[in-house]
């Protein structure tokens, strides 16, 4: 209590002085004591004694994040409804103040409810990634490196003609590298078995190498052929049926030389590196072809494509599929704060899964084999050992002697052991629930823990392990240095994934549905391309440049496209058999994410654009500012306007009222500028034969009004706007730690706020700082010093 | 079978049966009709030996040659079919169209698979009798079983192509049996087991969450605490369908070290009719073919002292005594095998009904030849035994004259309760169902 009587008008002072108009902190307590009689005479009516809203007065809380300035503009406009000369001036000046510290701001927020950790145990991507690495970490090779070559690794085999039955030659192998699988032979030998002599009757090829999958979901393969063949995938031993088991396809035996189609369903987890196989062969029929497609989540029916492709091989890993139930999003990010029977069951399936697993392949993990003298005790401790990892920190003593007395003595074979010992250890809450309070927050081995989950949605890997264990992560520095270490790993690709699946709410996409008329280009497969597109996108601005920058999210002015997609967008098609590749733009026409088509195709309607759905995603996602759900439930109906009015009249027309006009006067400016782009994001310069106009006038957070001519001045507004930054950091904080921001200190934004716009917007950085914020809760820092 | 008897004896309660899932969506309160009817199909490989196979006399008062005589305590209840031909020709040589044609009745596809100089073939391009009765028996409540048919394998190789699969359940659609007493287990039982596991660890992991709610603050026990009291839940139901449960037949026990190596086929073989019998008792399935090896097969069964693979003996002449006196060996070998599963089942009485459960199962032995050296499709070994519901006249050798065996699948299909107008290809269908009764 002390504290707070002490520290807040020094906040409030702070708060003034960033509005722009410095007021001394005296003055401040007058000006505060004076808006909370104005608001107690005037406003609390509805808006209730901490602006809570009072039932059938008012549907929203008076919570936000308008600055001061704006917030009095709003007062002064809109405020008391229906007498709103009332409060204007310095009154309104004063009760913007008065509320903007008693409730309304995210601070007043924090302060009044403070934000705590909750415990949580992980989500359901979080455990999958967690029992994966646990089993891979005891594999030889199991992540490491891919290298930068793409496509698979590949043997050609022909046989010389036979003269007479006696006659064997010997059979010639070609290797090679080959960018995809998609070959029609007709009646020939593949090019490179042409001209060495040799029967054109029989021919086999290998493919190996590696999947990168990019989504987690169900996966379709497909393999398209009128010959023989084998497909095997994530099966690390797959020329040995006794280790592998059978192929995940076996289309070995060809019949009537018909092209035919062989499926295979699995489950994979994205941002991971699968083995895989395929062995064809052609014998004495007429014809030969071979494809190997697939239907990735979200994706359409292709043949595989290259970059998906590495021709090394890696060590399997271990997929849980057990179904679980959702996690919980109800506060906008997933977290682990829900428990069901229908969770429990899951996570017991998935022990049984994972235990049967690993007592299959217990000699590989145990690092042991069949007939070894000591085969009993190197299970024994590879036990402790996968215990230890799952838990996240060394066993004691006491420990190690409690499990082998469960686990060790009376157990009727090792294989039963381990099946045991891992349900055990993959049940228990020290597994689950990843920051039980069992040591102290600045525990080296918590630290590792909740490194590992903010960056990785998984454990500490071997480097985390050791640096815990050598007092490597005893400051906040030397945090960092791991945090900016793992940032770089493939890992953390996945968890960015996850975060721009959120922040751009590509959902939507699952929902997409156009009109074959006014869209005759648009298919299922035109959408997943453009969903490549997008994540090459993202993913080249996050990781493929020196800097990674944030600002070139939203201004870069070009796109990855193929051959297809560049023609459909106008624009300069790369070489037909380049694939994806980036094209330039006139920077007049595409501004990073807010111009990709993919978005503006999932904002829009099945027959045309839609301005509001494009506003709303722009206002909330991209600019950061708030907005109140609509005092009525209207339903757009194109169909209801006069035809001859463009789109933007329509809109116009239909939110002019003054209830609606409290938002749209945001939304609209915003959904107009991106007029240009019609429902496929192609650009148009026309609408109902009349020109487009996507210029406005806007009000922006701070209370400015400023000219928009198009969608490029929306993307600067965004790069440079400190609430739009804000929201950034806030979003991927709360997908990265999934704990609210400010239960790591008041100042945890402002900190996070400060270094991003000192890197200038580098988002590598920025996740490192999250991550090391998130995890050094309790570490003294040399900040906290001064 | 009734929903509430089917869960028994799995050992589970309904409440817990998300927890094992993959079980089929069995329409409750089904009423059985009738006695129960089985159908096993073993096959052994590569043709017999004529001479003493055959028996001389026809009729009831048949002798019983070398390679039946160890079936001399089910005299009565066999059947011995002689006349039967694989009447299909086309693509594959004849060990392939023996065993792919052998229980669907259709040609093969041309293909990419080449035996001798035949041209290549592809897969059979119908679906197999036993496939065709488990789809009538899984469409109706009260003959519709968990798994509709087992595929059991002994020492059947781990290669896919037409000598190796019998079974169809479709136009290009082998079913791979099931070599592995272990795989077969856990497929049957692997969810009992699985949940003796877990019931084994929940004292732990109560007194783990116990511990760890310990650590926390009292608003954020709770989690912990609703964790604990479902843990606490699905122990009492995991407990109470533990003493509920009780299986007409207990899980066999199977010796987890028995490898899969050609020296323990006598051992996994009998692993294998065990489980199948089990299987059957506990009514999981009422049809189930049993693959010994494959077609072309060269088991050595050094275990008889026989060192030469099968394949290769059974090309050698007539005239090669020892050779001969080999053959006639391993096929008695089969029929041992083939008295244990007869005998395994004539002592176990029928679960729930009259007589024994030989009484209610037809077993049907079948080989891809009809002799090895000359690789003849004609008079192929048909011995059928035990179906006393079947409508089969049994106790005797029956000689027909030269009837397509596609009439043999259907008289069987038949014998099962599904009259079929014609079975494969049509054209072999003539006649209709071969009179046995």
């Amino acid at each position: 209590m002390i504290s707070t009587l002490f520290n807040r008008p020094l906040f409030i002072a702070a708060i003034l002085s960033l509005a722009g108009c410095f007021i001394p902190a005296i003055q401040a307590k007058d000006l505060l004591s004076r808006g909370a009689a104005i608001y107690k005479k005037q406003c609390l009516d509805c808006h209730g004694p901490n602006g809570e809203a009072v039932e059938d007065k008012t549907d929203d809380p008076l919570y936000g994040n308008r600055d001061l300035t704006s917030l009095a503009k709003r007062i002064v406009r809109t405020m008391p409804e229906d007498e709103e000369d009332l409060c204007v001036g310095d009154d309104a000046k004063a009760v913007a103040a008065y509320i903007h510290d008693a409730f309304y701001s995210l601070a007043a927020r924090a302060r009044n409810t403070p934000a705590r950790i909750e415990t949580a145990r992980l989500t359901v991507p979080q455990y999958r990634s967690s029992v994966a690495d646990l089993v891979g970490g005891f594999r030889n090779n199991y992540a490491s490196p891919l290298g930068k070559d793409r496509g698979l690794s590949v043997t050609y085999t022909g046989t010389p003609p036979k003269k007479n039955k006696k006659d064997k030659k010997k059979q010639q192998h070609i290797k090679g590298r080959d960018a995809q699988i998609k070959f029609n032979f007709g009646e020939q030998l593949p090019e490179k078995l042409r001209g060495k002599n040799l029967t054109k009757e029989k021919f086999s090829v290998k493919w190996e190498g590696t999947l990168i999958a990019e989504e987690t979901g169900t996966y379709e393969f497909v393999i398209r052929t009128r010959n023989g063949a084998r497909f095997y995938i994530n099966q690390q031993h797959w020329w040995d049926s006794k280790k592998s088991g059978k192929a995940a396809i076996d289309a070995q035996v060809a019949s009537d030389n018909k092209v035919r189609e062989e499926k295979v369903r699995v489950f994979l987890l994205g941002g991971r590196a699968y083995p895989m196989a395929l062995t064809y062969f052609k014998f004495k029929e007429k014809l030969a072809s071979i494809e190997l497609l697939w239907k990735p989540p979200h994706g359409s029916l292709k043949v595989i494509p290259e970059r998906n492709l590495y021709p090394w091989g890696v060590p399997e890993s271990l997929v849980v599929n057990t179904p679980f139930p959702a996690d919980d999003r109800s506060v906008g990010y997933e977290r682990g704060t829900q428990m069901s029977k229908a969770w429990l069951e899951a996570v017991t399936q998935g022990g049984i899964l994972t235990a049967n697993y690993v007592a299959k392949n217990i000699d590989e993990l145990a690092k042991t084999k069949k007939d070894a003298p000591d085969r009993v005790k190197k299970i024994q401790s590879f036990g402790l050992a996968f215990i230890e990892s799952a838990f996240r920190r060394p066993l004691t003593d006491r420990q190690r002697q409690q499990i082998s007395e469960i686990f060790f003595k009376n157990s009727p074979s090792p294989e039963q052991t381990s099946k045991r010992l891992v349900i055990f250890a993959l049940t228990s809450p020290r597994f689950l629930y990843p920051d039980l309070p069992l040591a102290d927050e600045t525990d080296p081995y918590r630290i590792a823990s909740r490194l590992a989950l903010t960056l990785w949605d998984s454990l500490p890997d071997k480097q985390l392990t050791d640096a815990a264990k050598e007092g490597q992560l005893k400051t906040a520095q030397q945090v960092e240095q791991q945090a900016a270490r793992m940032v770089a790993h493939p890992r953390t690709r996945e968890k960015m994934h996850g975060f721009f699946h959120h922040w751009l709410e590509l959902d939507r996409a699952d929902n997409v549905a156009k009109d074959n008329k006014t869209f005759p280009d648009y298919d299922e497969s035109l959408l997943s391309d453009l969903r490549s597109s997008l994540f090459l996108f993202l993913d080249d601005t996050v990781w493929n440049n020196d800097k990674s920058d944030y600002r070139q999210l939203l201004l870069a002015d070009y796109l990855y496209l193929d051959e297809r997609l560049a023609k459909l967008y106008g624009l300069k098609a790369p070489a037909p058999t380049a694939g994806f590749q980036r094209v330039s733009a006139d920077p007049k026409r595409r501004a990073g994410i807010i111009t990709h088509p993919y978005l503006l195709t999932t904002l829009a309607y099945h027959n045309s654009t839609s301005p509001i759905h494009r506003g709303v995603f722009l206002t909330r996602n991209i600019l950061g500012m708030s907005l109140k759900s609509p005092p009525t439930a209207n339903k757009f109906e194109p169909a209801k306007f006069d035809p001859t009015l463009t789109m933007r009249e329509k809109v116009a027309d239909m939110t002019r009222s003054k209830a609606c006009m409290a938002c749209h006067v945001t939304i609209n400016p915003l959904g107009f500028s991106l007029e240009h782009y019609d429902g496929l994001g192609r650009w148009q310069v026309k609408d109902h034969n009349k020109t487009i106009d996507s210029s406005s006038k806007f009000k922006t957070a701070s209370g400015e009004t400023i000219q928009l001519n198009g969608a490029r001045d929306v993307a600067k507004l965004a790069a440079d706007h400190p609430l739009a930054h804000r929201s950034f950091i806030q979003q991927l904080f709360h997908h990265s730690v999934k704990q609210p921001a400010l239960a790591y200190g008041p100042d945890t934004m402002t900190k996070l706020e400060k270094q991003f716009t000192d890197s200038g917007y580098d988002i590598r950085a920025l996740l490192k700082n999250i991550a090391t914020t998130a995890s050094t809760k309790g570490v003294p820092t040399p900040d906290s010093d001064s | 079978m009734k929903r509430r008897q089917f869960i028994r004896d799995l050992g589970i309660s309904t409440a817990t049966l998300p927890f094992l899932s993959g079980l089929p969506g069995l329409r409750a309160e089904a009423k059985s009709a009738g006695p129960k009817k089985r159908l096993i199909i073993m096959f052994s490989p590569n043709g017999t030996i004529p001479d003493a196979f055959w028996p001389k006399a026809e009729g009831a008062n048949f002798d019983l040659p070398p390679i039946l005589e160890p079936l001399k305590a089910f005299q009565k209840q066999m059947l011995v079919l002689n006349g039967v031909y694989n009447k299909l020709q086309g693509d594959g040589d004849r060990h392939m169209r023996g065993m792919s044609c052998l229980l669907t009745g259709a040609p093969l596809f041309p293909g990419n698979i080449q035996g001798g100089s035949d041209t290549p073939a592809g897969w059979a391009s119908d679906l197999s009798i036993d496939q065709k009765l488990k789809n009538f028996y899984q469409s109706k409540d009260d003959t519709k079983t968990r798994f509709g048919s087992l595929e059991f394998g002994v020492a059947v190789p781990n290669r896919a192509d037409p000598w190796t699969r019998m079974v169809y359940a479709g136009p290009n659609k082998p079913v791979a049996p099931i070599a592995d007493p272990k795989q077969m287990l856990n497929k049957i039982y692997g969810g009992m087991k699985d949940k003796k596991s877990v019931v084994s660890i929940l004292d732990n992991l109560k007194g783990d969450l116990q511990q760890a709610s310990k650590k926390l603050g009292k608003e954020d026990r709770s989690l912990l605490e609703e964790h604990l009291t479902l843990v606490r839940e699905m122990e009492s139901e995991l407990k109470q369908s533990s003493s509920k449960s009780k299986l007409d037949h207990p899980v066999p026990d199977i010796d987890p070290n028995v490898e899969l190596l050609n020296d323990n086929t006598p051992k996994i073989s009998r692993m294998q009719i065990d489980l199948l019998v089990n299987a059957m008792a506990n009514d999981m399935t009422r049809i189930a073919t049993l693959q010994y090896m494959r077609s072309v097969g060269q088991a050595r069964m050094h275990w008889m002292d026989i060192d030469d693979g099968h394949h290769g003996l059974s090309h050698e002449p007539d005239d090669n005594k020892e050779a001969v006196k080999k053959l006639i060996k391993i096929n008695r070998w089969f029929s041992t095998e083939l008295a244990y599963l007869t005998e395994r089942l004539q002592k176990t009485p029928e679960p729930g009904g009259d007589g024994s459960m030989l009484d209610h199962t037809l077993i049907v032995w079948v080989n891809e030849l009809g002799k090895g050296n000359t690789h003849t499709l004609d008079n192929i070994p048909f011995v059928l035994i035990g179906g006393k519901n079947h409508g089969i006249k049994t106790g005797r050798h029956l000689k027909v004259d030269k009837a397509a065996h596609n009439r043999l699948l259907m008289s069987i299909a038949q014998s099962m309760d599904l009259p079929l107008k014609s079975f494969g290809a049509k054209k072999h269908c003539e006649g209709g169902a071969l009179g046995l009764g």
